[in-house]
C-alpha cells in the first residue's frame, strides 16, 4: 500500500509540478517585464487647476485634420483667445477651428466658437448670433481694438488667408454686438499659411499696426511626405523641407484701412523663416514698440523699430536668435515678463521635444543674456515638445510664473522617436532671482492629463482674482482650467486704457512699475504672445501677503507718464491715460 | 543548464511511478488500475511532449545565438529575433539582439525596447543597464538615462566612465548637486584627465549662474593646461555671462573647434561677444559663417529624409558646398543621380563640387551632361 502511495503521490507530484509550472507560466511565451514606471504623483489631485469645460458649458472640440499623409498642417492647429467683446468686463472665450487639409474641402460644420460669459462660472454659445459661424482651416488670432471704437476686434489666419473682424453694435446680439468681417475693405491680404499674429502700434500714431507670422508655403496639389525608409510610417516633415515666404506688416491707417508696408518697412529684408509665435513690446525702452518672433528651425526675428516704420533684424546680435549653445531653437510659444527682476521684458520661448525651453534675460540696450539652464527652466522641460504659454502669477505671490501646453507634432512618435504624441503639460513657478521650479505635480489631475497640447492663454473668466487658462489640444475638446490655488494671496487688476489718439486704446506697449512690500517690480502691457492664442490684456498683479500696491507708474505708448498711489488688494482698477485718478471697477453681476 | 536537467528527471521520475505501480496490492481494484495506467500515460506523453518542446526551443535557441557570432548581423538577428518571439524575456537572446543590432547600426529608436525588455529580464544585469543608458543618451533621453545609470553605479561603483555620462545628465537635467558630487568623486578617484573633470565643475557652476566660480575653476585649468580648448571655449562663455565681452573675444579666438557642435558654439558666442564689443563687421562675419554651416546641417539631415526630392537634394549639395563641404556635396548629389536620374541643376552643382575638389575632368562631364538636358 505504501508502495502504491509513493506511486500515486509520484504521478501527482509531476502532474501537480506541470501545472503549477503552467499555471506560472513557463509553458506560454514569457511576456517581458515591464519596468515599473513612476508611480502617479499623489499631489497631482486634486491639484490647482480642475477643467471645469464641460461644467461651464464649453464644449469646443478642436477636429483633427490628421490625414494618412501626415500633412505639416495637420500639426499646429489650435489657437484660442479671451476676448471681452462685449465689454462688460467678464472675459469671453474664442476658439479657433482647423479644417480638412485637403484643397478645396470645407465642412461646413465646424466652425470657430465664441462662448459668452455668463458672468456665474459658465459661458453660452453665442458663435452664431455675433457672426463668427466661419469655416476654414483657422490657426492664430489676435485682439485689439484697431479702430480705438472701444470694443476688441479681431483678426484669425487661416491655412490660405486672414480675416478682420470688426466689433460693431447689434442690438439683437447677446451682448448688444456682433463682428462683422471687414477683410476685403481693410485691405489686409495675405494668401498664405499665416500662424500667430500680433497687433502693436508700431509707428506711434495712436492706432494699432498687425504683424502677422508666415509658416511654409505649401502647395495642396504637391504635398511634401515624410517617410521612414525602414518602417514605412509617414511623419510630418520638418519645416526646412519647404519652401519659405516672408511674414506680413501692414500699417494701419487709421481709416479702416491698412497698408502692407512689409518691403518698405525692412520687415521683408529677413531671411524668410517659418514663424510660429510673435510678441509685440519696446524690448529697450526707447518707447518704440519691437518686435519678436519665434521661427521654428531657424534663427529667431527681432525686429528692432528705427523709427518712422523702420525697422532692422538683430536677432543674433542682440542674443535672441539661438539657442544656449547656438542651436536652433524650434520656437513656438513666447512669454514675455520681467525675468530676473532686471526692469527690462525678458523673452521666453518654447521648443522641440529634448531641446529646453529657452529664456533671454533682457539687460536693456537690446542686450540679451541666455538664462535657459540658470533660471532652472531648461533640464525640466527637455522630455516635452513644448507650444503655448503665458507669463501669469498663478498662485499671486509676486513672481510670473509659466504654465506650458505640450504634445507632439507626429502622431508617430511613439513608433519613430520613442516618445509619446499626447503629452502633459508643465507648470514652472517663478521664485525670486530669477529662479523656476517644476510644479506641474501640484497642477492637478486635468492639468497633468495628455493631450496634444497647442493654444493657451489665460484670464480670470470667474472674476475670483485668480488667473484662469483656456488650452486647447488637437483632436480634443478644449480645456477651461479653473484656479483654485489654495492661498489667500492679494492680488490686484489694472486694465489700461490708453487716450486712443497719441497712445492706442488697448495700452499695447505700457510698461507699469510697481512697488509693494518693499518690492518694485515692472509689467509691460505686450501684443501678441503664447501659440497662435490671446490672453487678456489686463494685467493680473500677484501681491503674496501685502495689503497694497503703494505706487503704480505707468509709462504710455505715448511716452505720457503717470503716477497712481495705494490701491489695496483684491480690487480691479482702470487707469485712464490722462486722467488723474484710478477708477475701481465692481464687475457687473449676472 | 535547466533544460539539460530536466529530461533525466522527468524519465527518472516516471520510471520509479511504474515499478512502484508493478507492486500493487492485488486487492486493488482492476478499475483503479486503469485510472492509474491512463493517468500515468497522460503524464507520460505530457512529459514528452514537454521535452520535445523544450529540446526544440533550446535547440533553436543555440542556432541563433551561435549565428550570431559567426553570421552577419541581420541574418543573424532574424534569428535572434524568432527566438525572441517563443522566449521573450530571454535575457541571452535579448543581450544578443542589443549587440547585433548596435553591431547594423540600427537607429536607437529601434533599440531601446529590447534594452528595457533586457534590463526588465536581468535587472542586475550591469551590461544591460549600460545598453539601457547608452541607447536613451543617444536618444536624448537624457532625464530616462539617469535612472539605469544610478543602478548600474551601485552594481559597478568604479565604472568611472558611467559616473562621469551620469554627471553628464545630471546636469542636463538641472540636477547640479548631483552633477556636481559625481564630478568631485571623479577628481578624487578616477584617472581622468583633471582638467577636462574641472571644466565640467565649472559648467556646473556656469549654468547654476555662479560665473566667478565658474571662472575662477577655469583659470585654475588654463593656467596648467594654457590649451586644453574645451576650458577655453568654456571661458570664453563664461566671460560673456560676467559682461566681459573683450576678454570673451580673446579667449574664444583662441579656441580650435574640434567638431561641428563645438564649431558652431564658438561662432555664436564669439558673435554675441564681438557685437557687444563694438565690432559689428566682425560679428557679421562669424554670425555668417555660423548661419552657413547650420543651414548645412539641416539641408544634409533633410536630404537624408526625403531622399527623393530633386529640390532637396539640390538645396543640401548647394549648402554643403557653401560650407566648405564639397566632398559631402557631391556625394549627396551622385546618390540623387543614381536614385532620381539625370537633372540639370543637379548636375551643374555637382560640377561646381568637383571644381572645389579639383576634379576637372569630372566636373566637365558634369557640365557637359547638364548641357544636353534641355
Amino acid at each position: 500500500m505504501n508502495k502504491l502511495k509513493f506511486g500515486v503521490a509520484a504521478v501527482v507530484a509531476v502532474v501537480l509540478a506541470l501545472g503549477v509550472m503552467y499555471a506560472l507560466g513557463v509553458f506560454g511565451p514569457r511576456q517581458p517585464e515591464v519596468s515599473p514606471k513612476t508611480p502617479p504623483d499623489s499631489a497631482a489631485g486634486p491639484g490647482w487647476f480642475v477643467d471645469v469645460a464641460p461644467a461651464a458649458g464649453v464644449n469646443f472640440r478642436l477636429f483633427d485634420p490628421a490625414t494618412p499623409s501626415h500633412l505639416i498642417s495637420e500639426t499646429l492647429p489650435g489657437g484660442l483667445a479671451w476676448i471681452d467683446y462685449d465689454g462688460d468686463g467678464w472675459p469671453d472665450l474664442l476658439c479657433i477651428q482647423s479644417g480638412p487639409p485637403v484643397p478645396g474641402a470645407v465642412d461646413r460644420t465646424r466652425t470657430h466658437k465664441l462662448y459668452r460669459n455668463n458672468r456665474d462660472g459658465t459661458f453660452t454659445d453665442v458663435t452664431d448670433r455675433v457672426g463668427l459661424n466661419v469655416t476654414g482651416f483657422g490657426f492664430g488670432c489676435a485682439v485689439g481694438d484697431y479702430d480705438n471704437d472701444g470694443f476688441d476686434d479681431l483678426v484669425i489666419t487661416y491655412i490660405d488667408r486672414v480675416e478682420l473682424y470688426h466689433n460693431e453694435p447689434d442690438a439683437m446680439a447677446p451682448g448688444g454686438r456682433r463682428f462683422v468681417n471687414v477683410t476685403a475693405k481693410s485691405g489686409i491680404v495675405n494668401p498664405h499659411f499665416g500662424t500667430s499674429c500680433a497687433w502693436g502700434d508700431l509707428d506711434g500714431d495712436g492706432f494699432l499696426d498687425l504683424y502677422i507670422c508666415n509658416y511654409v508655403e505649401i502647395d495642396p496639389a504637391k504635398p511634401v511626405i515624410c517617410t521612414d525608409q525602414a518602417k514605412g510610417l509617414n511623419y510630418a516633415c520638418s519645416p526646412t523641407a519647404y519652401p519659405l515666404t516672408s511674414h506680413r506688416l501692414f500699417r494701419n491707417n487709421g481709416n479702416g484701412t491698412f497698408t502692407d508696408v512689409t518691403t518698405a518697412s525692412g520687415i521683408g529684408a529677413a531671411p524668410p523663416a517659418p514663424g510660429l509665435g510673435v510678441v509685440i513690446a519696446d524690448f529697450n525702452g526707447d518707447g518704440k514698440q519691437d518686435i519678436y518672433v519665434a521661427n521654428d528651425m531657424s534663427p529667431g526675428y527681432l525686429f528692432k523699430n528705427l523709427g518712422g516704420m523702420k525697422f532692422e533684424e538683430a536677432g543674433l546680435f542682440a542674443g535672441v536668435a539661438l539657442g544656449p549653445g547656438g542651436e536652433r531653437i524650434a520656437g513656438m510659444g513666447i512669454a514675455v515678463a520681467d525675468f530676473g527682476s532686471t526692469g527690462w521684458p525678458g523673452i521666453f520661448v518654447t521648443n522641440f521635444q529634448r531641446s529646453p525651453n529657452v529664456l533671454f534675460v533682457n539687460h536693456g540696450a537690446f542686450r540679451f543674456d541666455d538664462g535657459t539652464y540658470a533660471s532652472g527652466l531648461g533640464g525640466p522641460s527637455l522630455n516635452r515638445l513644448k507650444f503655448g504659454t503665458c507669463a501669469v502669477d498663478v498662485d499671486l505671490d509676486g513672481y510670473p510664473d509659466l504654465p506650458v501646453a505640450c504634445g507632439h507634432v507626429s502622431r508617430t512618435s511613439k513608433e519613430l522617436f520613442g516618445v509619446p504624441y499626447a503629452q502633459e503639460a508643465q507648470l514652472f513657478m517663478g521664485e525670486p532671482l530669477g529662479k523656476f521650479r517644476e510644479a506641474s505635480s501640484s497642477a492637478g489631475a486635468d492639468f497633468l492629463h495628455p493631450r496634444v497640447g497647442r493654444g493657451l492663454a489665460w484670464a480670470d473668466f470667474d472674476g475670483d482674482g485668480k488667473p484662469d487658462l483656456a488650452m486647447s489640444s488637437i483632436g480634443d475638446p478644449v480645456a477651461l482650467l479653473r484656479n483654485r490655488v489654495p492661498n489667500d494671496n492679494g492680488w490686484v487688476s489694472l486694465e489700461l486704457i490708453g487716450d486712443g489718439k497719441r497712445s492706442n486704446r488697448n495700452a499695447i506697449g505700457a510698461a507699469v512699475k510697481v512697488e509693494w512690500g518693499g518690492k518694485t517690480q515692472t509689467h509691460f502691457v505686450i501684443g501678441g504672445g503664447s501659440y497662435l492664442s490671446a490672453s487678456d490684456r489686463r494685467l493680473l498683479l500677484g501681491l503674496g501677503s501685502a495689503a497694497k500696491l503703494e505706487k503704480v507708474s505707468v509709462r504710455w505708448p505715448s511716452g505720457h507718464e503717470q503716477v497712481f498711489s495705494d490701491l489695496p488688494a483684491k480690487t480691479r482698477w482702470r487707469l485712464r491715460e490722462g486722467v488723474a485718478a484710478a477708477e475701481p471697477v465692481v464687475l457687473p453681476s449676472k | 543548464m535547466p533544460e539539460r536537467r530536466s529530461f533525466p528527471f522527468l524519465a527518472s521520475t516516471a520510471r520509479v511511478t511504474l515499478n512502484r505501480a508493478a507492486g500493487l496490492d492485488c486487492n486493488m481494484s482492476r478499475k483503479f488500475v486503469v485510472r492509474l495506467i491512463v493517468a500515468v500515460l497522460v503524464v507520460a506523453v505530457a512529459v514528452v511532449g514537454f521535452a520535445v518542446w523544450w529540446t526544440s526551443g533550446s535547440s533553436e535557441k543555440r542556432a541563433a545565438l551561435a549565428a550570431a557570432e559567426h553570421e552577419a548581423p541581420e541574418a543573424a538577428l532574424l534569428a535572434v529575433l524568432h527566438c525572441l518571439e517563443k522566449e521573450p524575456g530571454d535575457p541571452d537572446l535579448l543581450r544578443t539582439a542589443v549587440r547585433l543590432k548596435n553591431r547594423s547600426n540600427a537607429p536607437p529608436i529601434d533599440v531601446e525596447p529590447l534594452t528595457e525588455r533586457w534590463v526588465a529580464a536581468a535587472p542586475n544585469d550591469p551590461a544591460a543597464l549600460r545598453a539601457r543608458m547608452d541607447v536613451l543618451q543617444r536618444l536624448k533621453r537624457l532625464a530616462d538615462a539617469i535612472e539605469p545609470g544610478e543602478r548600474l553605479l551601485k552594481l559597478t561603483p568604479g565604472d568611472n566612465d558611467t559616473r562621469l555620462q551620469l554627471a553628464q545628465c545630471y546636469l542636463a537635467v538641472g540636477r547640479y548637486d548631483d552633477s556636481a558630487r559625481e564630478c568631485r568623486t571623479l577628481i578624487d578617484s578616477s584617472s581622468f584627465p583633471l582638467g577636462e573633470l574641472r571644466v565640467c565643475l565649472a559648467r556646473i557652476e556656469s549654468a547654476r549662474g555662479n560665473f566667478a566660480e565658474a571662472g575662477r575653476l577655469l583659470d585654475q585649468v588654463l593656467s596648467r593646461e594654457p590649451n586644453l580648448n574645451s576650458a577655453l571655449l568654456m571661458r570664453g562663455v563664461v566671460y560673456q555671462q560676467a559682461g566681459e565681452d573683450a576678454q570673451a573675444v580673446i579667449m574664444l579666438k583662441r579656441v580650435a573647434p574640434e567638431s561641428l557642435h563645438e564649431r558652431v558654439m564658438v561662432l555664436h558666442h564669439l558673435g554675441q561677444s564681438l557685437a557687444r564689443s563694438g565690432q559689428p563687421a566682425e560679428a557679421k562675419k562669424a554670425f555668417d559663417e555660423m548661419v552657413i554651416v547650420q543651414d548645412a546641417q539641416a539641408a544634409a539631415v533633410d536630404a537624408r529624409l526625403m531622399p527623393n526630392d530633386k529640390h532637396i537634394q539640390v538645396r543640401a549639395g548647394r549648402s554643403l558646398l557653401a560650407a566648405g563641404w564639397a566632398q559631402d556635396g557631391a556625394r549627396v548629389l551622385e546618390g540623387a543621380l543614381d536614385r532620381l536620374g539625370p537633372d540639370r541643376e543637379m548636375l551643374i552643382v555637382l560640377a561646381e563640387c568637383y571644381d572645389k575638389l579639383g576634379a576637372k575632368q569630372k566636373s566637365l562631364d558634369m557640365r557637359n551632361r547638364a548641357a544636353r538636358i534641355p
